[in-house]
């Protein structure tokens, strides 16, 4: 579990600026420009002469204790980071004035990756483990444009999260086409609740922005009454359930959400049979363990069910998706709470900086399968069926 | 008139002549709105089915039974859910669209990263492959863009090891193999 930011000492960092952190082999490789990149000096062999190397236009440096920087040097001077992990070579990286922060954008050793693009949201899910807030943070458009350009083109998928990511409006389809353009064999994972589709013309903008587009919408009913409550926003399944159609209109791909907190798990039959019968064109379903952070610690008694309470429910409701020709996958939940004939469809989701095993996984022989659990995971929200399998 | 226009109309009509139950439902007018919006993006059929035949079901204008059947439940954040037990009462009007995120319009378009020039100076060239001997394990001498002789003396041992032609030189098969790109 590795966090996203760490501290460092920074000297001549005069602007905001999105870097992408360059190792040896990086430089070798010349993929981006010396100008947007930082010079890893923690790759080179100790007592290397870097003269040379730290002549050219480098936007700046990382520094080990030893560096010796020419005196002409005029790019930021990074040093001393609290966790050296966190900031390793092929990272982008962000930097401001004034701040101590060094925030890593894009880590090309992790997993899975996400531009997180706002912190507005126009739903307040009761379970929300990204609380929204009403900022005005559209000073991080730009910056998702140039951490896009810094991004290794070899990515497989990029996930767009927030926050609403519709709000950013024409943005939002500038973006897609700028990673078609920039990352054309990256796909794209979008998280949105849909409801802004109900415009057709904001639909449209989509239309061949990008090839391999996913857009993934959470639905937690099959009732307006039920999603409506989760989202605590009045109108919104009317909103998402047309969204979900003009986007299929436009010939999107769309994934549904899940999120097995407690009422959607107590009608998740029904759920499952409303998204087969009403939305078969969807391409995946995906249903996912409760993380136990944010709004849900607010909101333990309305959302909390012990996994063992719904895992016959989730068998039948994977079973109806399968019948019914929908493909689902299950995230977040460990093996140990589920039925064995769930197995093959359990995914380890969790993004591993803030994901971690417990002391009961100590001795379980498919641990290396299983998605564990959250970071934020406490006692209290801990099933009552977590044991090691063995044998 | 277009077939959008003929479908609006025979479904108002549908509505207007149903036997609906006064109290409680959204005015036409709401209903009509919602209806011209599904239309959208329906299908007009050249012969719109079962034209001219009686109703069998007294509700088939209405397109607006997936509203929210908000008294049920508190929107105060953390209130208990309980399922419905009978059928509701009349759906909320819908929420007004959320404006448009105004990106700011004098915004200038990110600049683009500067583009690397086309075809490095060989200095250039030479540091990227003492570079990539020195991330290999191999000790090129430093990293100044200057073909000495202990980067040649490097450059022997690497192509000696992969199996290339041992010039001590910056051959193109040397240069692809250390991933070194070469305009």
């Amino acid at each position: 579990m590795l966090p996203l930011r760490t501290t460092a000492t920074i000297h001549r960092g005069l602007s905001p600026q999105v870097l992408k952190v360059c190792g040896l082999s990086d430089f070798a490789t010349g993929h981006f420009p010396i100008q947007r990149q930082v010079f890893d000096t923690r790759s080179c062999p100790a007592g290397a002469d870097l003269s040379e190397l730290l002549s050219e236009p480098w936007a700046g440096a990382i520094l080990t204790d030893n560096t010796r920087i020419p005196k002409r040097f005029q790019g930021v001077l990074i040093q001393d980071f609290s966790d050296d992990n966190v900031i390793q070579p092929g990272d982008v990286i962000r930097i401001a004035p004034n701040t101590s922060y060094v925030q890593n954008l894009y880590r090309r050793s992790a997993k899975s990756n996400s531009l997180f693009v706002t912190e507005r949201c126009n739903n307040f899910c009761v379970m929300c483990s990204q609380p929204p807030r009403e900022v005005s943070d559209d000073w991080r458009v730009p910056e998702l444009f140039q951490t896009v350009d810094l991004i290794d083109p070899s990515l497989e998928w990029l996930g767009v999260t927030g926050g609403e990511p519709t709000l950013l409006g024409k943005a939002l389809a500038n973006l897609a086409s700028h990673c078609q353009t920039t990352l054309p064999n990256t796909g794209l994972h979008v998280l949105t609740n849909g409801r802004r589709f109900t415009d057709s013309t904001f639909a449209n903008l989509f239309i061949d922005s990008h090839k391999t587009l996913t857009w993934a919408v959470p639905l937690y009913g099959d009732t307006a009454g039920l999603h409506d409550f989760v989202v605590q926003s009045k109108g919104a399944f009317a909103d998402t359930v047309r969204g979900l159609y003009n986007l299929h209109r436009v010939g999107q791909k769309i994934e549904i959400r899940i999120v097995l907190q407690r009422p959607t798990a107590e009608r998740l039959i029904e759920l499952a049979e409303f998204i087969a019968s009403s939305f078969p064109f969807v391409c995946h379903v995906a249903l996912m363990g409760l993380e136990p952070t944010g709004f849900a610690l607010a909101n333990r008694n309305a959302v909390w069910i012990d996994p063992a309470d719904y895992a016959d429910r989730l068998l039948e409701a994977v079973e109806r998706l399968h019948t019914s020709g929908l493909s689902s996958s299950i995230y977040n939940l460990p093996l140990c709470v589920l039925p064995k004939e769930l197995w093959h469809f359990a995914r380890r989701s969790i993004s591993d900086w803030k994901q971690r095993y417990l002391p009961e996984c100590e001795l379980c022989i498919v641990r290396d399968q299983c998605a564990g659990f959250f970071a934020s995971h406490t006692a209290d929200w801990q099933s009552r069926n977590i044991h090691a399998i063995q044998a | 008139m277009t077939p959008l226009k003929q479908m609006i109309q025979i479904a108002l009509g549908s509505l207007a002549g149903a036997n609906l139950p006064d109290e409680g439902l959204p005015s036409p007018s709401l209903l009509a709105q919602n209806l011209s919006k599904d239309l959208v993006g329906a299908i007009a059929l050249k012969n719109p089915l079962n034209q001219g035949l009686p109703d069998l079901l007294a509700t088939h204008g209405s397109h607006s039974s997936h509203s929210s059947h908000s008294s049920h439940y508190s929107s105060s954040g953390g209130g208990s859910y309980y399922p419905p037990s009978a059928p509701s009462p009349p759906p909320a009007p819908r929420a007004a669209p959320t404006p448009d995120y105004i990106v700011p319009s004098t915004a200038p378009a990110p600049k683009p990263a500067p583009k690397k020039p086309k075809g490095d100076s060989l200095k250039m060239i030479i540091m990227r492959v003492q570079a990539a001997l020195f991330s290999q394990g191999y000790d090129p001498g430093a990293i100044d863009g200057v073909l000495s002789e202990s980067t040649k003396s490097a450059l022997i041992e690497y192509q000696t090891k992969n199996g290339l032609q041992v010039t001590g030189t910056l051959t193109t098969e040397t240069l692809t193999a250390l991933n070194v790109p070469l305009q």
